[in-house]
Parts: C-alpha cells; structure tokens; sequence
C-alpha cells in the first residue's frame, strides 16, 4: 500500500510523508507536491533506500 | 490600505482548484478573461475572476505557466464582513483551500483514494493511499 500524508498548514505551507514507495519514486511521486507551495519538512522512509522490486530505479537529473 | 496586491508567493498551477477554493469559502460568481478594479478604479485583466459584491480576486498567469494572485483585498475582506481579520490571512485561506485541491485532483487522477480532515487549528490534513 502506498500512502502519503500531506499537512497543509493555516499559513498555506506544506509537509508530507510518504510511506510504501521503493526507492527514488518516492521522490518523483512527491515532485508535485513541491512546486506547490514552500516545504517545511519532508521525510524520507526506510523504503526510500530499497530498490523496487523491478530492480530499476530512476536518477533526478 | 486598499489597492491592488500581487501574491506572487502563490504557487498556484491549477485555477479550477483556485475557483473551487473559492466556492468552498463561499465567493462562487466566476468569470473569465475579465477586468477587475480596485478601491481607486484602477483596472487589471485576469485569466479568471471570482467576485464578491463590488471587489474581485483574480488569477494571472505567469511565464512559467504558474498562477499569480492579484485583488484589493482589503475590499474583499470588506465585502465578506469582516470574516478575516487581515489581508495575509485571506490569502492563506485561499491558498490553503488551493492547494487542497490541488493535491486531491491530481492524484485521484493517478488511482489514489483520498480523504480529507481539518484540525482545530485549522490545518488540512490530506490522506492518499493507493492498494
């Protein structure tokens, strides 16, 4: 199960946490989120540094 | 003070979402490719316009395809009888309503379930869980 929890505050900015997504996904899943609004704080899971089953993971340019 | 201001901290790139914040806190008279006017009748041209009473906030889109938003907010927040108690306040209402938005229109589309809460302190809280 992949879930992400997303606390948008009174004054509009924005944290989350990802939970269930292998690797740098994680991330890109999240690339949205950021182009929203300024980021207090992200976190980063156990599951970010596992590989996807599939074995590929994608590089941020 | 009552004249134009241009929140260009505001990262919006859906202006539907934008419309529907609106509607949310109770603005839903929508107009498009439209002029507004502040205090002074000075005039701007929007992409969307949402009014209330005599004043309107809008949205003007930038080169990078995001949204500004520009009103007299002092005069919204006349009009909406003293609901907000400063200009920064508004705006983060709207913005927050926004984004909201935002966040569970995009990924509903993407096969998440969402669900949202509000908390006494007035934070949304988004939940999106996919199987």
């Amino acid at each position: 199960m992949e879930k992400i929890t997303i606390t948008i505050k009174k004054d509009a900015s924005l944290e989350y946490n990802v939970k269930g997504v292998k690797g740098k996904g994680c991330k890109m899943l999240t690339d949205f989120i950021d182009k929203l609004s300024k980021i207090i704080s992200s976190k980063n899971t156990s599951e970010y540094n596992e590989r996807p089953i599939d074995g590929k993971d994608t590089e941020r340019n | 003070m009552s004249h134009f201001t241009k929140l260009d901290k505001a990262n919006i790139i859906d202006k539907d979402a934008f419309v529907k914040a609106c509607a949310d806190l109770g603005m839903a008279k929508v107009a498009y490719n439209v002029e507004i006017k502040d205090f002074y009748g000075k005039i701007i041209k929007v992409d969307v316009a949402v009014t209330v009473g005599n004043y309107s906030i809008g949205l003007q889109k930038r080169a990078d395809g995001k949204y500004d938003m520009i009103a007299d907010f002092w005069g919204v927040r006349g009009e909406l009888r003293g609901a907000y108690k400063t200009d920064e306040e508004l705006q983060d209402m709207i913005l927050k309503h926004t984004t909201k938005n935002t966040i569970v229109s995009k990924y509903s589309k993407m096969g998440y379930r969402a669900s949202v809460t509000e908390d006494e302190g007035q934070n949304v809280q988004v939940e999106l869980v996919k199987y």
